[in-house]
Order: C-alpha cells, then sequence, then structure tokens
C-alpha cells in the first residue's frame, strides 16, 4: 500500500506544501464560526458565576476546574463519561464493520442494504429513542420475549441505565459508521483475499490478517466518529440512561439550562474536550502506527 | 504482503473485482452474517416499531396496539409539513457547504504528511464539543455579531446553517478522508507530472474516486443538520421550527401517536426519495464503487 | 507553478463564493427574521403543541382582531427561551421575543436579573389588566399566575387491585415495596422535580426530600412528560408523580385503568398539594413593542381566554371567575380543582435561590 504512496509524490513535492491551500476553506470556517465562539464561550470558566446567565469578568479564579479535579465525584463522573464512550465505540464496531462488509460484498442486494441503512437513520432521533423506550420497557416486547423463552423469570431492567443509554447511542450512530465504513471496505480489493485464499489461509486468518489491517485506517476514523458522537450527544443517553447514567453532557446542559451557570458549564466543556482531544490524539497514532509499520515492511 | 496489495489495489483503481463465487463458506463468513443480520434488525426495530405504534387508536402511543387505524395521519398538522421543509433546505444547505470545504479538506488531511495527526484533531474538533455547548456558545456568538454587523443570525436559516455547517464538517471529513488515504497517489500524481493542473487533476482524479465516500458525507452532513435538537433548540426563533424541535416540543406536551403518524410518513417520504436517487444515480455510484 | 498557485486559489475563493452566497440565499428563505421595527408581528414565547395552539385560538385571534397585527411563536420551555433573553441581554441586544411564557423558577431568575418589565411600567395602558387575577405574584412586582398547577399521583388502577393495594392517598403510596422498580419520579430539572422533593419532605426541608427519594427503587426518573405517560401508557409504570394536566389527561384517556389524585403532603396538617406553580406571561425587557404586548396580556389574562384555555390544556385558571365559567361547561373539573385554602404551596421564593446546589445534591444522591 505504501509502496503506491509517498515516493513519486514526495518527488514532487516543495518545500511549502502544496496541499495546504485545500485546508484553507476549513480553518476559515473553524477558526470563523467555531473557535472564536469556542474561545469566547471557554473564557468564561476561569471567571466567577454572578447569578443566572452573568459572569463576573473581574474575578479570575479556578475555582470551578479544580473542583471537577479535586471532587471525588466529577472524577467518577469523568470516569463513567469516559466508559461510556468506550462502550458505545466498541459495540459500534463490533456490529458496523460486519454490516459494513456484508453490504460491500453483497452483489446485487447491495442497494436495498444500503437503502435499509439510510432510511433508518431518517427517523428522528427522538421517534428512535420513544421506540427504543416500547421496545426496552419493563413490560416491553423484549422483556416478554424473554420471560416466554424461560431465560427471566423477573422482567430485566433493560432501560433508564447504562445499558439503555448504550444501545440507544449505537443506534443512533451505526447508520453513519456502516455508510462511513463500506466505501474503506470496498477498497480492499477482494483479489487480495482471494490471493489469501489461494496461499491457503483460513478464512478466518484472512479476516483478520488481511481485510482487517487493510480496513484500519476506516475503523479508526469511525471509532473517533462514534466516541466523539457518545461524548456529544446528549438527548439519547439522557432519554435512555435514566438517572444512573450521568455523564458529562447531561451535566453540561444543566449548567448551562437549568441552574444556568454558565462558568460551570463551559469548564465541564472544557473537561470533556480535553478527553475527547486525548482520545482523538491515541486514536490516530494507532491508525498511523499501522501505516509507518508497513512502511517498514518493504 | 506489501507486493500483493500495491498489484491489487492497482488494479482496483481501473475496474473494481465483483463477485467472490469461487470461496466456499466457512464458520466465520457464517458468524459475520450473523452479527450482520443482527445488526440490521437492530437498526430496523426501533423504525418498525414507531411505524406500529402510529396506527394505534388509543390517545397514548401503545405497543402492541389495540386496533387499527388511520386517524392519527388524517389529522396531522400542517405546520408539520412547514416545519420538514424548513429542515429540508436547512438539512440541504448545510450538505452542499460541508461537502465543499470539507472534501478538500480530506484530501489535503491525506497527502499532508509529517503532522497530518494534529491538523485532523484539530479539523475534527467541532465534533468533540457537545452539541449543547456548541448551541450555548453559537448563541452568543451570533448575538455579539448581529450587535456589532446589525445582520440577524439567530432564528433565520442563516445562523442555523452555520451552526451546522460547523458540526457537519467534521463528519465529512470522517467519512472521506479513509478513503482519501487509501487512495492510488500515483494516479493523480502521474496526471500532474503529465501537464494536468491541480485543479483538473482534484477534480477529474481525485473526486471521481472519492464519490462513494462523497456521496457518504453528504449523506452524513444532511443527516447531522435534519435530525438535530439540541444545537437548533438554542437558535430557533418565532419564524423557524424545525422538524425534530417541534417534535421534541410536542413530545413534552400532546405526545400522541400523532408523532409517529408525522415519522412514518417521513420514513415513507425518504424511502421514495432514496429510491428515486438509486434509480437515477444506479446503484454502482450509489454505492460508492470505485469506476 | 505560480499558475497552479493561482488555480488553486481559485478552488478556495470559489469556495468561500459558495459559502457565502449560500448564507444569503438561505437568509432569503429565512424570510422577515426578527425585523427591528415596532410595526413587526408581536413575539411570544410559549410552549410548544397544545399550549401553542390554544393560545393561537384564544388570546392571540381577540389580540390580532384587536390590533390587526400578527403573534409569532419562538416555542420551546421557558428555560430555552430564557437562555436566548440572557445572551441577548449580556450584549445588550434586543430580545428575541416581546412576551415569554415563564414557570416559577424562570421568573424568579429573570426578575432577580431585572430581564422582565415590572408590571407598574404598563398595567395602566390596558383597562382593568390583572384585576381579575389575585395578585399573588411570586415575584413581586412582576406578572400575577395566569394559571396554577398542582402535582397528582397518578396510578394505574387494575395494577393496584391486583397487587391489592388501597387507593393512595398520600405520597406514602409511592414508596410501597411492591411498587418498586414501577415508580417514575419527575427529574430535580424539570418544572416538577422542586415541587415533588417538596412534596416527600414531610415538613424537613429539601434536604430531606432528597434523600427520601434516593430510597426510591424508581423505573424512570423522567425528564420528558411524554416519555413518562408512554411509560404508563405501556404498562411499565403503575404510579408516577405527574403535573395535574397530565394526570387527568391519562384518566380521560382510559378512566378503567387509569387514577390520579392530589395527595396529602405530609407534615403539613392534611392539607393537599403541593401546589407546584404557576404559569405566568411576562412583557421582556427592552422590547421595541410594550404597548402591544400589554394588550396581549389583556387578552391572555381575560377570564373567558383563561376558561377556554383550561379546557384545551387542563391548567387551571388564576381567575376564580374563569373557574366558574369552566366548571359550568364541563361539570368534571368541580372535583380536579381543589380549594385553594386546602392546598400547600411550594415556597419558591426560598427554593429558587438554592436550585444550583439542590440540582448538584440531587444528582449526588441518586446518581
Amino acid at each position: 500500500m505504501s509502496s503506491t504512496r509517498g515516493a513519486p509524490s514526495r518527488a514532487i513535492r516543495k518545500p511549502r506544501n502544496p496541499f495546504r491551500v485545500y485546508l484553507i476553506p476549513l480553518f476559515v470556517l473553524q477558526f470563523a464560526t467555531f473557535l472564536v465562539p469556542l474561545v469566547l464561550f471557554f473564557r468564561m470558566a476561569f471567571f466567577k458565576n454572578q447569578g443566572p446567565g452573568l459572569v463576573d469578568y473581574d474575578h479570575a479564579t479556578f475555582e470551578y476546574l479544580g473542583l471537577i479535579f479535586v471532587d471525588p465525584y466529577y472524577q467518577q463522573v469523568v470516569l463513567d463519561t469516559v466508559i461510556f464512550g468506550l462502550l458505545v465505540t466498541v459495540f459500534t464496531l463490533l456490529l458496523g464493520f460486519p454490516i459494513a462488509y456484508c453490504i460491500a460484498r453483497a452483489g446485487r442486494f447491495k442497494e436495498t442494504l444500503l437503502i435499509v441503512v439510510i432510511v433508518t437513520s431518517f427517523t428522528s432521533v427522538i421517534i428512535k429513542v420513544l421506540g427504543w423506550k416500547i421496545l426496552l420497557g419493563a413490560s416491553g416486547p423484549i422483556n416478554s420475549i424473554l420471560q416466554v423463552l424461560g431465560i427471566a423469570d423477573e422482567p430485566l431492567r433493560l432501560v433508564n441505565n447504562l445499558f439503555g443509554a448504550v444501545v440507544g447511542t449505537v443506534h443512533a450512530v451505526l447508520p453513519l459508521i456502516v455508510l462511513l465504513l463500506v466505501p474503506v471496505v470496498e477498497r480492499v480489493p477482494v483479489r487480495l483475499e482471494e490471493a489469501a485464499a489461494g496461499l491457503g489461509a483460513r478464512r478466518f486468518t484472512t479476516y483478520w490478517s488481511v481485510v482487517l489491517p487493510a480496513a484500519r485506517i476506516g475503523l479508526v476514523s469511525g471509532g473517533l466518529v462514534a466516541f466523539a458522537y457518545a461524548m456529544g450527544s446528549f438527548t439519547t443517553p439522557a432519554l435512555l440512561g435514566g438517572k444512573t447514567t450521568l455523564i458529562l453532557p447531561i451535566l453540561i446542559r444543566q449548567q448551562a439550562m437549568t441552574t444556568i451557570n454558565y462558568p460551570m458549564s463551559a469548564a465541564l466543556s472544557i473537561t470533556l474536550v480535553v478527553i475527547v482531544a486525548i482520545v482523538t490524539v491515541v486514536g490516530l497514532s494507532v491508525g498511523s502506527g499501522q501505516r509507518a509499520r508497513m512502511k517498514g515492511d518493504q | 504482503m506489501s507486493d500483493i496489495d500495491t498489484r491489487t489495489l492497482m488494479s482496483v483503481s481501473g475496474r473494481p473485482p465483483r463477485a467472490r463465487r469461487s470461496m466456499k463458506l466457512s464458520l466465520s463468513d457464517i458468524m459475520l452474517r450473523i452479527v450482520a443480520a443482527i445488526g440490521i434488525l437492530f437498526l430496523l426495530l426501533p423504525t418498525l416499531i414507531s411505524i406500529v405504534v402510529a396506527f394505534g387508536p388509543s390517545r397514548f402511543p401503545v405497543f402492541p396496539p389495540e386496533g387499527l387505524t388511520l386517524k392519527w395521519f388524517t389529522s396531522i398538522d400542517p405546520s408539520y409539513g412547514d416545519a420538514a421543509l424548513t429542515s429540508v433546505i436547512l438539512a440541504a444547505w448545510t450538505a452542499v457547504i460541508s461537502i465543499a470545504v470539507g472534501v478538500p479538506a480530506s484530501f489535503g488531511l491525506a497527502r499532508w504528511g509529517r503532522g497530518a495527526n494534529i491538523l485532523q484533531t484539530l479539523a475534527r474538533a467541532p465534533m468533540q464539543v457537545p452539541y449543547v455547548v456548541i448551541g450555548v456558545m453559537m448563541l452568543q456568538f451570533f448575538v455579539l455579531i448581529t450587535k456589532t454587523t446589525g445582520v440577524p443570525f439567530v432564528g433565520t436559516i442563516r445562523g442555523l446553517v452555520i451552526a451546522h455547517c460547523v458540526v457537519a464538517v467534521p463528519y465529512v471529513i470522517g467519512a472521506v478522508y479513509p478513503t482519501a488515504c487509501l487512495l492510488n497517489t500515483s494516479l493523480d500524481d502521474a496526471a500532474y507530472g503529465l501537464g494536468a493542473s491541480r485543479l483538473y487533476t482534484f477534480f477529474r482524479v481525485v473526486l471521481p474516486s472519492l464519490k462513494g465516500s462523497i456521496i457518504a458525507g453528504t449523506v452524513f452532513a444532511f443527516l447531522v443538520s435534519f435530525d438535530d435538537v439540541p444545537i437548533t433548540l438554542f437558535l430557533v426563533g418565532s419564524n423557524v421550527q424545525t422538524l425534530p424541535v417541534k417534535l421534541f416540543a410536542d413530545t413534552e406536551f400532546s405526545f400522541t401517536p400523532e408523532l409517529f403518524a408525522v415519522s412514518t410518513l417521513a420514513t415513507v417520504v425518504t424511502c421514495i426519495l432514496v429510491l428515486v436517487l438509486t434509480k437515477r444515480v444506479g446503484t454502482q455510484r450509489m454505492s460508492g464503487a470505485s469506476s | 507553478m505560480a499558475k497552479r498557485r493561482s488555480l488553486a486559489f481559485v478552488t478556495v475563493i470559489a469556495s468561500a463564493a459558495l459559502l457565502l452566497s449560500a448564507c444569503a440565499a438561505g437568509a432569503d428563505t429565512g424570510s422577515s427574521d426578527g425585523s427591528q421595527d415596532t410595526k413587526g408581528p408581536l413575539r411570544v414565547g410559549a410552549y410548544g403543541s397544545t399550549w401553542t395552539e390554544a393560545v393561537k385560538a384564544t388570546a392571540a385571534k381577540a389580540f390580532t382582531e384587536e390590533t390587526g397585527v400578527k403573534v409569532e411563536y419562538v416555542e420551546g420551555n421557558p428555560s430555552d427561551v430564557a437562555a436566548q433573553i440572557y445572551a441577548t441581554s449580556a450584549q445588550g441586544a434586543e430580545p428575541p421575543v416581546d412576551v415569554i411564557t415563564t414557570d416559577d423558577p424562570v421568573q424568579t431568575q429573570l426578575a432577580q436579573r431585572e430581564l422582565l418589565v415590572p408590571v407598574a411600567e404598563y398595567a395602566d395602558s390596558v383597562d382593568g389588566l390583572f384585576e381579575n387575577v389575585p395578585m399573588e405574584a411570586n415575584n413581586e412586582g412582576y406578572a400575577p399566575p395566569v394559571c396554577d398547577w398542582y402535582i397528582t399521583l397518578t396510578y394505574n388502577k387494575v395494577k393496584f387491585e391486583e397487587l391489592g393495594l388501597p387507593t393512595p392517598t398520600s405520597w406514602e403510596a409511592l414508596f410501597d415495596s411492591q411498587l418498586a422498580g414501577r415508580v417514575a419520579i419527575p427529574d430535580i430539572t424539570t418544572a416538577m422535580g422542586l415541587p415533588f422533593v417538596f412534596a416527600v419532605s414531610d415538613g424537613q426541608g429539601m434536604s430531606a426530600g432528597i434523600e427520601k427519594i434516593a430510597t426510591l427503587d424508581t423505573y424512570s426518573v423522567y425528564t420528558s412528560s411524554g416519555d413518562m405517560q408512554s411509560d404508563m401508557a405501556n404498562g411499565n409504570v403503575w404510579a408516577a408523580a405527574t403535573v395535574d394536566g397530565r394526570g387527568w389527561g391519562m384518566v380521560d384517556s382510559d378512566p378503567d385503568q387509569f387514577g390520579a389524585i392530589i395527595p396529602e403532603v405530609a407534615g403539613t396538617d392534611g392539607k393537599i398539594g403541593p401546589r407546584a406553580g404557576s404559569c405566568y406571561y411576562d412583557i421582556v425587557k427592552d422590547t421595541p413593542r410594550m404597548d402591544l404586548a400589554a394588550k396581549f396580556l389583556g387578552h391572555v389574562y381575560a377570564d373567558e381566554t383563561q376558561a377556554e384555555f383550561a379546557a384545551q390544556t387542563g391548567y387551571i385558571p388564576s381567575s376564580p371567575t374563569a373557574i366558574e365559567i369552566l366548571i359550568s361547561k364541563d361539570g368534571k373539573w368541580a372535583d380536579r380543582i381543589p380549594e385553594v385554602d386546602a392546598t400547600v404551596p411550594v415556597d419558591w421564593q426560598d427554593v429558587v435561590p438554592n436550585i444550583a446546589d439542590l440540582t448538584d445534591e440531587f444528582n449526588r444522591k441518586l446518581g
């Protein structure tokens, strides 16, 4: 893979990176409509709250960020948030990759399957959540089936807890991940698999050491989308997770909307953004570690 | 291994090999298909439930319904139509702008080389800020801008498009970047080397190879905008109301199967649109095969 | 080389132009976005759906007939609309609405920030404004209640019979061990949340109420009433603390299956309730349409409007005359509207300053 990249372009590449200009629109947009508002908002975290919606810019303080660091309750919230995000990411990829693979290799059913994925993703998030509420309810269809089959005596608690929140969020982000992975899998050539089979590799070995590594960059990208989505979503975990799934986005909304404490809201947001940034950097280096290794193979 | 890799990648950029008849189904194949089938069922379940519930006669949405009726469909308030139209216009603008910004950026990132990870983290940053926060900060920012320039942003499509683009562009990058990385560099370098301009190469060589991901990215951007509640909630005004925000407000106040009827209609319309689109565009392009 | 770079810049400029034109074109479809003149429509912050529909059919209709001015709505919970007001006020810009529907916490917070117009500044401009409603404004000097609401204990009659549970009379009924895992209570961030804490606090203060709630084995701590209603209708929840309007809504949908009562509050000498709160319409500070807004309030607070509004939404009118009209039209209201003296109100003045601490405590105890 890497042998076709790199070498020729390096020959052409000038001291000044020619690909810079492709990024200009992005960074202009992000600077004007994201970075500036974000900095203005984050700035509030370092000043005193002065009642609903009012920030005292004359009195700087580290009180709010400090509290998040020191208070075991907030440490627990941060931990829960990370666990929630990782669970969503893992299950999304575990379901998403097989679906994407089957769709990519489904031949004439490909179109139908893609339509199913796209159409389900167009159902409003509110309606999906309400659908899950009914499905996962104590007297809902899933519990009824489990009881008829004798798997459970008592109705299982499937909703208003971490399980419900993960199910709902995985469901919300899964179509995006499938759509993201299908083109990636398609770029893994069938002949590569055939070659592996021709060399006597078992199917499992083919998947494990040929298909997955080739799709790795897509998996990392998809995983990051899933993690970020989980960290940014409020509606689904709030409605399906109940009170026991107190994660940062929910607290941020509370501080921004109910208690209207902008500094605390900003401090919690900074914490969340730092978490996601760390995970993103780690994730990306895992992804590029792969590229580096393959370069070494040559 | 890297040798096979090179040859097959070269060949794929010419013409995608299709069927794979020669291989027998093994246990891992079967497992993979079962998981995929469960996954698809999982995707469908809530939508199916919401459709069934929409036909229930009782005042509240109940499953299984105690009968069948169309009354929730015939009584749908016309304001849902207006809200849906606003949502579609908004989502379409968001998709167009996000693609225009996100696709060149993905390509640039894929070719950047050293330091690309840091740039990519920056490019993805808006995705990592919870929507609620984006809502609050955009609201304050827009008010500030309106005060200095006199151009209203809160409660306008303009403001909503900008706010939605901020979060949609990273999704486009998430979709396009991985395929841009796998893109055969030698091809556009060859075109470039043969005297084609960078611009020409980008439009005639790079873009067509990214088609599948670009379509996925368009769907992403459209969806992110079309389905957003938390950001929009802060920015809607007296004459701009989107469908999901309206549904959200209605679950609070008049929670009847009518909401599910609206959602079912939306699903049907989406189905028809997607079907028409696939007929027009064709399977090959829709699914993003590299042709 | 220079040529290539200039071509690349064309790409950039094209993208930028596309962005700008899109925004401009987008603005056209956004129509009359909040024109700054006093002639524009009156903008009212309101809850969505049934609430807005009822306002349209009653007060707004009469208002438009009188003045020829249209009414537009910014829909959302009072806190959502208030969030926009905080933002505009921080920049000294024109508020997003002229009139806002508030509940007790939001009115108190806005009043603290002096973002509402005191009644004294406009009451005289409309004949008889607020004269029909008892002036028990929670926030002195600001608009009085237009409707009141209680929390009800709504329960599944069939399940209660199956379990051999008596008809509930007090909030204690929610704590029966047979209902473990089948009770829904409001989250503290909703309008019913704080009143519910008050309801079970046994006169020992809000913290005691939170302690008590922490012992309850709940099915859900809900943030959306619709969600709770769905859970009741689907049999997941057998008893819930709800706003009275929703409780009666459940009863009306199936009187054989659902019952609702306003229970006794422990520690208050047999009083029932609590009278959880009120709804208000206030004029927002710095509105350019103050006179129109006052005229609109005149229609909203009128007896006939209140009665009709209550019939459509289930919220109890604040005007005694309106209550009489309502009962004369439909006898069922006689049973549903308690004597004010028999009820106990939540002391919002005492609660609101502590909302942040109470919310934090609730999260920590129940999380």
